[in-house]
């Protein structure tokens, strides 16, 4: 007999959904709306949609936007969201959702609001999975066997087998139906990417000359509308200036503060700073497409030539720490057996001797006649005081064991298509940030080689391949933990990456904009509830 | 209440007799000077190196005293955050050890049982450690010298249940293999009920063995430090990895990676704590035998014999400190809070805590409003009206002279269960330029914040702290397995993965 596991609507839901049918809906909870909130970005969103992106600018602007059909919130409990109640059957591998029947989509000019259906769940999830759509949330979804549509608001998952924490997945955001140009795939050149319409608390009103993307409050919200009238997202190219424009009141928050101006923005009592997303870490990627980098000790060699703890003193003021593997160090995943690789240029030196480098008259290393000269690429937005440091030092340190580095910097669209997409580098710069989900295998699975995918560099191991698949089929919490503590040790001694260092990173807020709660990694998810006192309104 | 010396002002504002001598003998010692070096590391919270380095020193007999003194306020400071640590642990590892036995998986781990029953015992939950020591003794999937042991437990847990000859049956029934003896001897000195010398003779024949499993090494400690040989008991620590996992249950893998489980002893930081303030105790009584070092010595005594429950000796020692003139004005507010804290556990609950609030309301120094506070904490006293005037305090405050006042208000909440109120307290206190940072951050308040951010599932801030902190305290290991065990099991996410 099949047994059906109900989750029920929070009453508070029911409420408010019976209160709020179809019209405008103030939250009513007694805190005003108005306001309007600055805040600086390190660059400007390569897309506005939530499918193609694959950066954290874009992500703030998409949480915003749009909505899953289930929501996670602070306490780590998965809430109802678009769906307002769902079944899960016993063996796990069937899901039916129950969708909200008062969710209109944001309305394009001229047009009237559209409903949200079953319709746009099915889209959504086809689409996503088009083998034309670029986007890193195939891999994230291969474990769905099917999306039906069972009735308007009616919509039924299966999965090809069960996994851990399946509920979750299904926080993914809702597109509509009638959102890209081409209902077949998606692309960044569809007209949607950059001008999306969501089901979320913000809609997109416009894309300046400078960059800054400014949303408006959806008075139609489901939960209720927003209080903050208006969020402004500014470009900054160099994060010394944002902190700037904090102290003259310019913006109100930066999401990121540059670690050198904490002690600034701690010592000035209008604002607050709170620590988040310390699930992030640096790294030179490296392409092993080159076959000189397709050798494991040259990799070696450069992270042991690189006196990381050096630069991370030198130029973030030792606000941070060395990591060892694939993993930030606040991750579950991380293996603490595993030790950063000490700083050993006599050791990078063997290492060079052993592939078969010999020095050049010039001290650069040769082998078959030709010099070992590597690309490094480093995004413009990257381009803080620091992250420069950090690449000239890099270039020294491998300079003195016989490596030369070119180095570029790339604007940041320039540079992604460099990296992601022609595969035009021998080493990058950048960092990653995760989600508390520890899933490195869009970064490291040879399946996830290809046209703007993650696994850039082209890194392939068969064994890495088999634990990556091991830790998704498992449904034991302490195996999948077991294989990843595993899998940090073999990226550890393959290097992929050199592995750099996480950083602290906080955000910085004026005091006036209150009852901040921030995700700690998608940032804005609870941003509707934030509101600025109407004596503090500009 | 534990009362820390806030390392920049600590020598101009206390101790007559050790600043003097500090201060003098730096022209003439320099910067080799061991105490004038341990000071520094201590300042630094490097407590392991500051201790070494004194007790390695070779100092003329004039000298002793003071580095008797500075040991012995070293020692104190550790005590104080292994309790603290053990406070964090026990958050963590007893969710994890729980959620452990709650998987409904095959593999289920049948030694997390154990684990959490010791763990019970060590926090006090002697019923809940009870139970599961029952089932352990019964579970056929045990190995039997591991039964022995949960019936060495059990014993104990009728000895807290106050069944003393429940406690001697339980005892007398167990086997006599090393691990078991050792087991039942650190049970025995525990409750004191058998002669130090017989004890002793067990735990030196257990460190014959040419290796030492990490959980002879913790009954060794227990041992050592309950029959007064604490200088063994620290032995034994060093000579080992704290971090070690106690057990490693493996599985067999019927396809693809066997799994693994560490599994760790809660109780190792409740010993390391009592050692710790044992040591502290030795050290300051032989500083007090020297005149010049009597006031001081005497002033940490109080709170050594406080925390080691000797409230009597502990008051003596406050009145002796109160009694003398020319004691620094703060440290005789201090001692007061501390007196009124003794005053507490004694039950005279209402005097100490009038006598907090008069001294709250009338004093603005944030170094004793910072005591007061976590007297409060620590006596779980609700202290409304000196929250009341230190919120004002701290509100209209800032900068790194209130950093320990935030990180009292946010020990009170964390033991409130407010955790957001903790954190935001804490953090306010925080130096966010280090933030993990020991030097920067004094680690009992960052262990305190690592728990408020897990009990409010923000598990990555308070993993990211203890890997920090684990590079001087490898002990920590078993707080940062269990966080993450707890994480791994309790985060929901879509497993996403952008370029910061």
């Amino acid at each position: 007999m099949k047994r059906i596991l109900t989750i029920t609507v929070l009453s508070l839901g029911v409420a408010m959904a019976s209160c709020f049918p179809a019209h405008a809906a103030p939250k009513g909870d007694g805190r005003p709306d108005g306001g309007v909130l600055n805040y600086s970005e390190y660059g400007r969103p390569a897309t506005l949609d939530p499918i193609t992106s694959n950066e954290t600018i874009s992500l703030r602007i998409t949480e915003l936007v749009f909505n899953g059909l289930v929501g996670i919130d602070e306490k780590q409990e998965i809430v109802p969201e678009l769906a307002e109640r769902w079944e899960a059957s016993k063996d796990g591998r069937v899901f039916t959702f129950f969708l909200r029947k008062d969710v209109k989509w944001h309305p394009r000019e001229g047009e009237a609001a559209r409903p949200f259906t079953a319709d746009d769940v099915v889209f959504t999830y086809n689409i996503m999975m088009h083998p034309k759509t670029i986007t890193p949330l195939k891999v994230r979804y291969e474990f769905i066997e099917k999306v039906e549509k069972t009735g308007d608001y009616t919509v039924v998952i299966t999965l090809k087998r069960p996994i851990l924490n399946a509920l979750a997945k299904f926080s993914f955001k809702i597109i509509p139906r009638h959102g890209p140009s081409n209902p077949q795939y998606l692309t960044r050149e569809d007209r949607f990417a950059h001008s999306p319409i969501g089901t979320g608390p913000y809609m997109l009103q416009t894309v300046t000359g400078d960059g800054e993307v400014v949303l408006v409050a959806n008075p139609d919200y489901f939960k209720g509308r927003a209080h903050i009238d208006k969020f402004i997202a500014r470009p900054f190219a160099d994060q010394n200036i944002m902190a700037q424009a904090l102290m003259f009141n310019a913006i109100d928050m930066i999401v990121l503060v540059n670690p050198r101006n904490l002690p600034e923005v701690q010592g000035d009592k209008r604002f607050v700073l709170q620590p988040y997303n310390a699930l992030s870490y640096s790294f030179f990627g490296y392409n092993v497409r080159n076959p000189l980098l397709a050798d494991r000790r040259l990799r070696q060699a450069i992270t042991a030539a690189v006196n990381r703890q050096e630069m991370l003193d030198s130029f973030f003021n030792g606000q941070g720490t060395v990591i060892s593997g694939p993993f930030a160090p606040g991750s579950w995943a991380y293996n603490l057996d595993i030790k950063p690789l000490p700083f050993a240029p006599e050791r990078a030196r063997a290492l060079l001797t052993e592939a078969g480098f010999r020095p050049g008259a010039d001290g650069i290393m040769e082998k078959d006649g030709k010099k070992l000269v590597l690309s490094l690429k480093v995004p413009i937005e990257k381009e803080s005081e620091a992250v420069k440091r950090v690449v000239l030092a890099f270039q020294n340190y491998l300079k003195s064991v016989g490596i030369a580095i070119t180095v570029e910097f790339k604007e940041w669209q320039a540079w992604k298509e460099d990296v992601f997409l022609e595969h035009n580098f021998d080493i990058m710069f950048a960092s990653w940030v995760f989600d508390d989900s520890a899933d490195i295998s869009s970064l490291f699975h040879s399946a996830e080689i290809g046209d703007w995918k993650n696994n850039f560099g082209g890194y392939s191991n068969p064994e890495v391949d088999s634990l990556i698949v091991e830790s998704k089929l498992t449904l034991d919490f302490e195996k999948r933990r077991t294989i990843n503590r595993k899998l940090h040790a073999i990226l550890a001694e393959e290097q992929p990456y050199a592995f750099l260092w996480t950083l602290t990173n906080y955000s910085a807020y004026h005091r006036k904009v209150r009852r901040v709660q921030i995700h700690p990694y998608k940032f804005f998810s609870f941003a509707d509830e934030w509101f600025i006192p109407a004596s503090e309104q500009k | 209440m534990k009362r820390r010396a806030h390392p920049p002002s600590f020598a101009p504002l206390f101790a007559v007799a050790l600043a003097v001598a500090l201060v003098a003998s730096a022209p003439v010692h320099g910067a080799d000077d061991p105490v004038s070096a341990a000071m520094k590391l201590y300042e630094k919270r490097r407590y392991e190196q500051a201790a070494r380095m004194l007790e390695d020193a070779r100092l003329e007999a004039e000298r002793r005293p003071q580095a008797q003194l500075v040991l012995g306020m070293i020692y104190l400071r550790n005590a104080d955050l292994h309790e603290a640590l053990g406070r964090t642990a026990a958050a963590a590892e007893i969710d994890y050890l729980d959620k452990l036995l709650k998987t409904r998986t095959e593999d289920r781990s049948r030694y997390a049982r154990l684990h959490l029953a010791e763990a019970l015992l060590a926090r006090g939950n002697s019923a809940e450690a009870r139970r599961h020591f029952e089932q352990v003794r019964s579970d056929p999937g045990i190995e039997k010298r591991y039964q022995a042991i949960a019936g060495v437990g059990l014993g104990s847990v009728l000895w807290a249940q106050r069944d003393a000859n429940g406690a001697r049956g339980m005892w007398a029934g167990t086997g006599g293999a090393a691990e078991i003896a050792l087991a039942r001897a650190a049970a025995q000195g525990g409750a004191q009920l058998a002669a130090a010398k017989s004890l002793q003779r067990v735990a030196d024949e257990a460190t014959r063995a040419p290796e030492l499993s990490p959980r002879s090494r913790r009954y060794l400690i227990e041992i050592y430090t309950a029959t007064g040989a604490p200088d063994k008991a620290l032995a034994v620590a060093r000579a080992g990895d704290l971090g070690m996992a106690s057990y490693v249950e493996s599985f067999k893998a019927v396809k693809g990676t066997a799994k693994s489980i560490n599994l760790y002893d809660l109780a190792l930081l409740t010993d390391l704590t009592r050692l710790y303030r044992e040591l502290a105790r030795r050290q300051l009584e032989q500083a007090a035998a020297d005149a010049r070092m009597k006031p001081s010595a005497e002033y940490y005594l109080a709170e050594v014999l406080n925390d080691l429950g000797s409230r009597d000796e502990a008051s003596t020692y406050v009145e002796a400190f109160l009694a003398r003139a020319q004691t620094p004005v703060q440290y005789r507010e201090r001692a007061r809070v501390r007196q009124a804290l003794i005053a507490h556990r004694q039950g005279r609950r209402v005097e100490a805590e009038s006598a907090w609030t008069a001294m709250a309301e009338s004093g603005s120094d944030p170094e004793v409003l910072a005591d007061i506070v976590l007297g409060c904490a620590e006596a779980q006293a609700q202290c409304s009206k000196v929250l009341a005037r230190v919120g004002q305090v701290t509100e209209a405050g800032d900068g790194r002279r209130y950093q320990r006042l935030n990180f009292a208000l946010g020990s009170y909440y964390l033991r409130k269960k407010d955790y957001a109120r903790a954190i935001s307290y804490m953090e306010a206190g925080r130096d966010k330029s280090n933030k993990n940072k020991i030097e920067a951050n004094d680690p009992e308040m960052l262990a305190g914040l690592a728990e408020a951010y897990y009990r409010t599932k923000k598990f990555s801030e308070g993993l990211e702290i203890f890997f920090e902190m684990s590079k001087e305290f490898p002990v920590v290991r078993q707080i940062q397995e269990a966080m993450q065990g707890v994480y791994s099991m309790e985060q929901r996410s879509a497993g996403d993965v952008k370029i910061l």
